[in-house]
């Protein structure tokens, strides 16, 4: 190497080593979130999606008929084994057509308040209301006692005003004042549920009865603001009611197809029936029939 | 940009594949073998992702339209709450408070049943709701109210079409449908 060459690599390598001007706050964390980026463990991460991805397109994208059919087949199958008690509770939500959908209200909260308010009341639909009412009050821990004596004098109301707003559905007898606040798609409003409790603990100490505060919701993980005295979902409602319209007859009609309307609001069934269902609401309908719906 | 991908655009293809992957909460028929679960768990993922990115996406464009940029904090969506998260709701532009709950953009199944599609609606209040859909009518947009919702026309989900593009689609849509909401 000749002196010029050395010297000319000496003074690149020293110019390597000048001191930078020292970093702005901002220039710092740019640069350490450059290098905390760097070591994110992305590309592993992508990998294994993508792998798994490739089998569902080679599982199911492939041949998306074998395992609707596998499937299909399977619900067939636990179909054929239910006894006939639980066949003819499925029947029921098999009738064509639902109550609420050609109205155009099957999302409607007052339509079902109202419509289950009626089958709650003796007076209104005598064919169905005294057993349904009797299941409905003992699933919310009424003891007998409360109310087999004057199932006749209850009295159901829709939209009741008390202090703190209207409650969809209050039922009393001479020893009982229930409150239902349902919902289908709205929230809780403020303080609904403490409003209700409080117009209800006034209620009753006037009349010397018991009380319950019931909340029905479509799924149980929508919690109530305070404690409830039962808290139900609609697949509750299909579970006491569907027994009781498959078995009742001419009065279970009408009763069966408003059951109906709240099994498609709950993806319990479908428009048709149990063959024109997709898999995933054939699964369902089952696991509810079968009492495995909670 | 992203673009909707095969899989998604297969899902919304079958809608009984789409009810099983997005609605299972991880509970999966017995007949599935393990690599069928894994198979399905990674689709839910996947698409529980790009259905954030679509909604998320037509939301700030929809905000743009009456707020500006950057005015609206968008919710983050959880994992499990597969059934919640294809719909978004956001406010409704302060001046139109009085007729309507709110505007939303909402993955569902198409009119006919046959596939998935993304929809903008107006949640309306009742007082509203006639009036708005005349007046959609009046200028030749014919909106079918159901319930207190006002649809807008839906957006195919295509292989390969960016999701800038159904954004864009949808904030358009959305345009259509609040034009209902003012007098002539």
């Amino acid at each position: 190497m000749s002196y010029v060459a050395w010297l000319r690599g000496l003074a690149e390598r020293m110019s390597r080593h000048r001191p930078q001007p020292p970093l702005t706050r901002l220039e710092y964390c740019r640069a350490l979130a450059r290098r905390m980026s760097a070591w994110a463990p992305q590309p592993a991460a992508v990998l294994a999606t993508d792998s798994a991805l490739d089998g569902f397109r080679r599982l199911v994208m492939a041949r998306p008929q074998r395992l609707r059919f596998r499937l299909l087949g399977a619900n067939v199958d636990r179909l054929r084994s239910l006894p006939p008690s639980e066949r003819e509770a499925l029947r029921v939500l098999e009738i064509e057509p639902d109550l609420l959908s050609p109205m155009g209200r099957h999302r409607s909260e007052t339509v079902y308040a109202s419509v289950l308010a009626h089958h709650l009341d003796p007076a209104e639909a005598p064919g169905i209301a005294p057993a349904f009412l009797r299941v409905f009050l003992r699933s919310i821990g009424c003891d007998e006692a409360l109310f087999t004596d004057d199932l006749d004098d209850v009295e159901v109301r829709t939209e009741r005003f008390v202090a703190g707003g209207r409650v969809d559905i209050s039922i009393e007898t001479s020893r009982l004042t229930v409150f239902v606040e349902l919902k289908v798609e709205a929230a809780e409003g403020h303080d609904q549920l403490g409003r209700y409790r409080k117009a209800l603990a006034r209620q009753i100490s006037e009349g010397g009865r018991e009380g319950r505060l019931v909340y029905l919701t479509l799924r149980d993980a929508v919690l109530p603001s305070v404690p409830v005295d039962a808290h139900l979902t609609w697949d509750d409602i299909l579970t006491m009611g569907l027994p009781l319209a498959s078995t009742t007859g001419g009065a279970g009609s009408y009763f069966g197809r408003f059951l109906k309307s709240v099994a498609i609001l709950v993806e319990r069934a479908d428009r048709g029936t149990f063959a024109d269902w997709s898999f995933y609401i054939q699964r369902r309908a089952l696991d509810l029939i079968e009492g495995g719906a909670r | 940009m992203t673009a909707v991908s095969d899989v998604l655009a297969f899902a919304a293809q079958h809608p009984d594949y789409w009810g099983e992957l997005l609605s299972s909460g991880g509970e999966y028929p017995d007949e599935l073998d393990a690599d069928e679960v894994e198979a399905l768990e990674a689709a839910t993922d996947h698409i529980g992702e790009q259905i954030e990115s679509i909604l998320h996406l037509a939301a700030e464009r929809i905000v743009e339209l009456y707020a500006g940029p950057g005015q609206l904090r968008l919710p983050r969506f959880k994992p499990t709450a597969t059934r919640r998260n294809q719909m978004l709701r956001l406010p409704p532009p302060k001046r139109l408070q009085s007729a309507l709950y709110g505007l939303e953009v909402i993955v569902e199944e198409a009119w006919d049943g046959k596939s998935i599609e993304v929809f903008v609606a107006l949640n309306a209040k009742k007082s509203a709701l006639d009036g708005i859909v005349a007046r959609l009518a009046s200028r030749g947009f014919e909106a079918e109210p159901w319930e207190y919702r006002i649809y807008g026309e839906g957006q195919p989900l295509v292989e390969g079409v960016t999701h800038e593009r159904l954004a864009t689609a949808l904030a358009q849509s959305m345009c259509v449908l609040l034009s209902g909401c003012v007098g002539d």
